[in-house]
């Protein structure tokens, strides 16, 4: 506040002003209504892009990993799959039947 | 130089609100419309279009939300200046805005009379000397008088300097000082003399 304010003239003034018709009283719960439906319409577009965007991150994750393990996995098998292999042809080598 | 940062109380309920958070936003609906309301009643003098400005200026909250920047600005001297401008708006577009420069001076009425008036005639001279104000200096008045903003922050709703603000209220306090001197000559002559005793 300057130091106008503090004027008499204007202080009186500020007196005669209180004077002036009282605000009417708020539709309040109108106003609170409105704009709360406001709020949840720009709000609701954001959580669904958020919603839609958080499935897509987590179908890639699985999908990534899965083709990683299931790749991991056919690998292994294939591994285990000739050590079976060379281990059959070692004892059909080795005549094991002569040897029992 | 960068500006320093302003401290806002409303700026926890804002960030909240920000980050979709309804019972902050009910909060800070609660904390800001009845002076949003207040502003543009006494702007408009029509509660539909009071209600409406109210309105339209928490929905521009609302859009402005995720991108507010703490400590730059109150939100309430935000609201304020988007409520003012939304007034000043819809007073241009019904024709009834009056600049400064259109105003007509405010005649002298000289010596008036020591009559006291009922309260009622007395309240419609008071609305009538508002309301015959340019409304720039109707909002400084508002504002300063009604919803006792500093003049650094009814300069930052208008988006003027302190300066200016000063000269808005002079020019607005005289106007009014003629206006309502046939009702309050002996209240404004008693205050002078109550202060030079």
């Amino acid at each position: 506040m300057s130091i106008i304010d503090h004027h008499p003239l204007n202080k009186a003034l500020a007196d005669v002003l209180n004077h002036a018709s009282p605000v009417p009283d708020m539709p309040a719960a109108r106003i609170e209504a409105a704009a709360m439906a406001a709020f949840g319409a720009q709000t609701a577009p954001r959580h669904a892009w958020v919603k839609t965007f958080g499935a897509l991150a987590a179908s890639l994750v699985l999908g990534v990993g899965g083709f990683v393990y299931y790749q991991s996995w056919q690998t292994e098998q294939k591994a285990l799959t000739a050590d079976a292999d060379a281990f059959a042809e070692q004892l059909l080598s080795t005549d094991i039947d002569s040897a029992l | 130089m960068s500006n320093p940062l302003v401290f806002d109380p409303l700026a926890g309920l804002i960030a909240k609100a920000g980050r979709g958070d309804r019972a902050a936003a009910a909060d800070l609906v609660k904390a800001v419309s009845p002076k949003l309301w207040r502003v543009s009643w006494r702007l408009l003098r029509d509660a539909a279009e009071a209600e409406d400005v109210t309105q339209e200026a928490l929905i521009r909250l609302w859009k402005v939300l995720p991108t507010w920047q703490t400590g730059r600005a109150r939100v309430e001297t935000w609201l304020h200046q988007v409520t003012t401008n939304l007034c000043f708006d819809r007073l241009r577009k019904a024709g009834r805005f009056v600049d400064e420069d259109q105003a007509p001076e405010p005649l002298d009425p000289g010596p008036m009379p020591d009559t006291r008036l009922h309260q009622s005639a007395l309240r419609d001279s008071v609305d009538a000397a508002l309301a015959s104000l340019p409304d720039r200096q109707r909002a400084a008045i508002v504002l300063t008088h009604y919803e006792e903003l500093a003049a650094k922050d009814v300069g930052e709703v208008l988006g003027i300097s302190v300066d200016a603000v000063e000269s808005l209220l002079a020019r607005g306090r005289r106007a009014l000082r003629l206006a309502l001197a046939p009702e309050k000559a002996d209240l404004l002559q008693a205050s002078v003399e109550g202060h030079a005793a």
